[in-house]
């Protein structure tokens, strides 16, 4: 009985220590994590353009220096509602300087796609084409709300209602830190090696041509009555870097092999017979 | 007919020698074994016949008896967690006779010698393994208060989960839906990968049907294969009780609003609760068990709820030649909510609209046999029979209407251990394999596996036992690829009295499983492309470790290990937010692990444990991404009487790199755990605070761990008590293990 009693004074004990160091614990600033950003930017976004039937989602896209060399650079606000002309927009971010804030469009059972920007803050439209300078927005604290950062966004740029065809060939050995190709079309010849070029001159780019084959057919979407200056093949390395993108091989002339080649697509339309030669050989090494 | 005839030759061949073993005459040794202060009989005592296979444990009496042995003398080996190992010598045994004993075993807070089963695919003390092994005893599961498995080893040292993805010593990293394990799960021993995913369900077995949890660190494919790179985690099953026994556990649970107060998502009470319901008992030679178990969860989070059940059923068979049939059968039934990812970080307990209606639907059949036949003293032949059918269904997306991943394994395994000239354990087998996985995602493939393996334990002498293992595992990828592997290894074990070290040098390797290889998907914004060119990743391991025990109350273990990879499969998002899974050309994971326990008088026990590592992709030269560099957890566990009262400290540094969202926040993993039990008769009550500092943290990008959760839990235990055994609850390496009970064993 003695021997009880002296255990449930040591229990008592035990108890009223473990209460002690909680509420000691409790009164110290403790750590709790993760927590909310309250430091914000927002605006509008003026939408202009038929909406394209193969759109799944627009949102808003922020990085912190342009062009970003991965999509993971890329912080996105929530679903931006694009069926009306205006939609308000809000994205919570830390204190910092971002060089890009940029409407990004996404296409149905696609990836995101850095090449499907359709509107930027800072940058203009002419007609519906971009115009592609860019303002960077600084959150200057961890309390900051901005909210004026209006922007126009264009669909018409992402509407591609025409088509390209072709096949591409491959001479030579392919590169073995080969990760992925793709195709592109531009307005004007982009400066090689110049990111934002590729990135922002485009009309149309997908990366979803088979690497280590002989030969491919392709299918571009495009959008139609544009003047289409420069069809190239573009290569980037397997690590994934946008910094390694490329062209190894353009759509020619036909009565000029040394020149690109120009292609018109009429309105809901395809144009077949837009072959490329890519010969890995006599290309630079990637 | 040719065909036909070699499982009967093989039948008559064991037939004839398990009749040679019959024509001999045997005698028998029983013996009851107590606490040598209280005299009350010890259940759960293993006991060895060394310089032989043979083997038992007692019952709930304290009683054990070895039938069978080939007259002569032998060395008996006693050990239970929580007492000093006894080793009694020159015990006669005479023809036709049965040699009776009583022994007496002194109670310690610390034992080196608590017997493991799986580092050598046989039943050895934890000394002599040549491997780090952690064991997670009954008794520490019972007050962990644990809802699910991952819970249970959360607190192993070198254990590290991101979501349910297991990672030992850094060897795993994140990868959706668990896929690509490389950490081998098994059931008594028996793999439990799903064919299709190579994936672990943790919640194929009720809590209650687990007897205990052994964990082998570094890899283990010399004797187990593939997926054995990083580790095992073996379960072992409860066996039947002797007399009728009937469990009941039941634990309710709510969780707490997150801190921050704009983070707070709904009014109304979340809660989970769980109930299991076992019963067994023993029929003459048939010993059967059945459980029954559901748990149900509103979630801590949107879209965050669960519900499951499993039913199991285990039967074993003792034949009068000493052989012995097991059979355990186990369903499983999961539906959860798909919380792919936050809403945004300032509502990251809600999903976005379009995730809102997700769904994860998981079936499970798991069946194994197993036939023990004692051929002799010296020799015994084990077979296991297996089947794991799975099966995974979804609604992720709305225009990605639900579709199911059913994968079929079949194993069929013959084991054979044979001690020759008496310092040489030799294991040896053939594991076959036949997998099928059928999906729209990733198409139809057969893939067939043939594994022989071989190993021999050399004991030098009473100080220096060295052990040569390999594995060839041939891998047809059935009209795809093929793809053999060799895996040896070394180990080195030195025991010298209360010091003990050890070293091993093996290879790993993990066959790509066809989800990485051709799985297309698209997954929440993201693409999944296959990857048919995937390689299996293979790894070179050693480790070097020195346990040391001072006297009775304090322990401590150090562990040095590094393992080199190459073509090591992760998933890798590249720029467009396309994942597919790629080798990486090299990788390499060094470490330290530090685990020490200490008691007080019997009443307070500390264990503390720290894993350091330095996970590389040496060619990118870049840290490997989801691997915290330091993991550590500290149990205190105050003892009174009936009652316990236990504080638990884990701590994860930061994840350096992560694949998907590398910009959003993190943080390092700090959780307190504080848990109560009060025992009385058959009665156990359970209380838990889990997460008390509500902490917010998230492992995984975009998804929060779970906050502050209160649960009171029930346990009744009738027909016979689960036997109080302080030094159990405890963090170390020297956990007890519980064993089948009353039940004889060959190797």
């Amino acid at each position: 009985m003695k021997i009880y009693r002296s255990k449930i004074q040591i229990l008592i004990f035990g108890f009223c220590l473990s209460g002690l160091t909680l509420l000691s614990l409790l009164q110290c600033r403790i750590d709790h994590g993760l927590e909310p950003i309250h430091s914000k930017i927002g605006g509008k976004i003026f939408f202009q353009g038929d909406v394209p039937p193969s759109t799944d989602e627009v949102r808003i896209a922020v990085a912190e220096a342009f062009p970003p060399q991965h999509i993971n650079q890329l912080l996105f606000s929530d679903q931006i509602p694009y069926r009306e002309d205006t939609a308000r927009w809000e994205i919570y971010l830390p204190e910092g300087t971002y060089e890009l804030v940029a409407v990004l469009w996404k296409e149905h059972n696609q990836p995101w796609n850095i090449s499907n920007i359709i509107g930027i803050y800072g940058g203009t439209f002419v007609g519906d084409f971009l115009v592609p300078t860019r303002k960077p927005v600084t959150v200057p604290n961890a309390s900051a709300c901005i909210d004026t950062i209006d922007m126009e966004a264009n669909f018409t740029r992402v509407l591609r209602d025409g088509t390209i065809q072709g096949t591409i060939t491959f001479l030579g050995i392919w590169p073995p830190n080969t990760g992925a190709v793709g195709i592109g079309a531009f307005t004007s010849v982009p400066e090689q090696g110049d990111l934002e070029d590729y990135l922002m001159k485009n009309v149309a780019l997908e990366y979803n041509i088979p690497t280590f084959v002989e030969k491919t057919d392709y299918e571009l979407k495009v959008r139609s009555s544009l003047e289409i200056k420069y069809i190239a093949v573009l290569w980037i390395n397997n690590a994934f870097d946008l910094g390694s993108l490329r062209d190894i091989g353009f759509y020619r002339d036909p009565q000029d092999s040394t020149q690109p080649g120009t292609v018109i697509v009429p309105p809901h339309s395809t144009v077949a017979g837009i072959h490329i030669l890519v010969n890995f050989s006599g290309a630079e090494e990637p | 007919m040719k065909c036909a005839s070699h499982p009967l030759a093989l039948f008559w061949f064991l037939l004839f020698f398990s009749n040679l073993s019959l024509a001999q005459t045997f005698g028998t040794l029983s013996g009851t074994i107590v606490d040598s202060k209280t005299q009350s009989p010890l259940e759960g005592v293993h006991v060895i016949l060394q310089k032989s296979v043979l083997g038992a444990s007692t019952d709930e009496h304290g009683t054990f008896t070895v039938r069978r042995i080939p007259p002569g003398k032998y060395t008996l080996q006693i050990s239970m967690m929580g007492y000093k190992t006894k080793s009694m010598e020159e015990i006669e045994i005479h023809e036709g006779e049965t040699t009776r004993l009583t022994i007496s075993m002194e109670e310690t807070v610390i034992s080196v010698d608590p017997i493991v089963v799986t580092a050598g695919k046989h039943p050895q003390v934890l000394g002599s393994a040549h491997q780090a092994v952690a064991m997670i005893s009954e008794g520490r599961l019972l007050l962990r208060q644990s809802r699910r498995l991952e819970e249970a080893l959360s607190a192993v040292s070198g254990i590290h989960f991101n979501e349910e993805n297991i990672s030992i010593r850094g060897s795993g990293g994140y990868s959706v839906f668990n896929v690509g394990s490389r950490v081998l799960l098994m059931i008594d021993g028996v793999p439990a990968l799903t064919s299709d995913l190579g994936a672990i369900n943790w919640e194929m077995l009720p809590l209650l049907d687990v007897d205990r949890i052994e964990v082998v660190k570094g890899a283990g494919s010399a004797l187990y294969g593939s997926s054995a790179l990083g580790g095992m985690v073996n379960i072992l099953t409860r066996t039947p009780s002797r007399q009728g026994r009937w469990q009941i556990r039941t634990l309710s649970g709510m969780y707490d609003q997150p801190y921050y107060k704009e983070w707070h998502w709904t009014t109304k009470t979340l809660h989970y609760e769980r109930a299991d319901l076992a019963y067994s008992r023993q029929v003459g030679a048939l010993g059967f068990r059945f459980s029954l178990s559901g748990y149900n969860s509103t979630g801590y989070m949107e879209n965050n709820e669960a519900r499951h059940w499993n039913a199991t059923g285990r039967f074993v068979y003792q034949f009068p030649n000493r052989s012995r049939l097991d059979v355990y059968v186990a369903w499983m039934q999961d539906q959860r909510g798909g919380f792919i990812q936050w809403l945004n970080q300032n509502r990251p307990f809600e999903v976005p609209p379009f995730n809102k209606k997700d769904k994860i639907h998981f079936q499970t059949a798991n069946i194994y046999a197993r036939y023990n036949l004692p051929i002799s003293a010296r020799f015994g032949l084990t077979f296991r029979i297996s089947h794991l059918l799975s099966k995974m269904g979804n609604q992720l997306t709305a225009y990605d209407p639900g579709a199911f991943t059913p994968g079929q394994g079949f194993g069929l395994e013959v084991q054979g251990d044979w001690l020759l000239e008496k310092r040489h354990h030799v294991t040896f087998g053939n594991e076959f394999r036949w997998d099928i996985s059928g999906s729209e995602y990733f198409g139809n493939h057969r893939g067939v596996t043939l594994s022989p393996y071989l190993q021999n334990e050399w004991t030098i002498s009473s100080r220096f036992k060295a052990t040569l293992g390999m594995r060839l595992d041939h891998h047809v990828l059935m009209n795809e690829t093929t793809d053999t592997r060799l895996s040896p290894k070394v180990g080195l074990n030195f025991p010298l009295g209360l010091t003990v070290l050890r070293t091993t040098l093996g290879s790993g390797f993990r066959a790509a499983t066809v989800f990485e290889k051709y799985i297309r998907a698209d997954y929440s914004g993201f693409n999944i492309i296959p990857n048919p060119d995937l390689k299996s990743e293979r790894s070179w391991f050693w480790d070097v470790g020195i346990r040391q025990t001072f006297q009775k109350n304090f322990y401590a273990e150090l562990s040095i290990f590094q393992s080199d990879t190459w073509d090591m499969i992760e998933p890798v998002v590249n720029f467009l937010g396309t994942i597919q899974f790629q080798n990486y050309m090299r990788a390499r994971i060094r470490g330290l692990e530090f685990e020490a326990e200490s008691w007080w008088r019997k009443r307070l026990s500390v264990s503390t444990s720290v894993t350091w590592i330095d996970p590389r992709d040496i060619v990118r030269d870049e840290c490997l991404p989801y691997r915290p560099r330091i993991s550590s957890c500290i149990v205190g566990t105050f003892y009174l009487g009936p009652f316990s009262l236990q504080g638990e400290y884990l701590y994860a540094s930061r994840i350096e790199k992560v694949e998907i969202n590398p910009l959003d926040p993190r943080v390092p993993l700090k959780l307190l755990h504080v848990r109560a039990q009060a025992k009385w008769n058959h009665w156990t009550l359970q209380l838990a605070v889990n997460n008390v500092l509500n902490y917010h943290y998230a492992q995984v990008e975009r998804r929060m761990g779970e906050v502050r959760n209160f649960s009171l839990g029930l346990l009744m235990d009738f027909g016979e008590l689960i036997k109080e055994r302080k030094p159990l609850e405890t963090n170390s390496a020297l956990n007890s293990f519980s064993n089948p009970r009353n039940t004889s064993f060959v190797f």
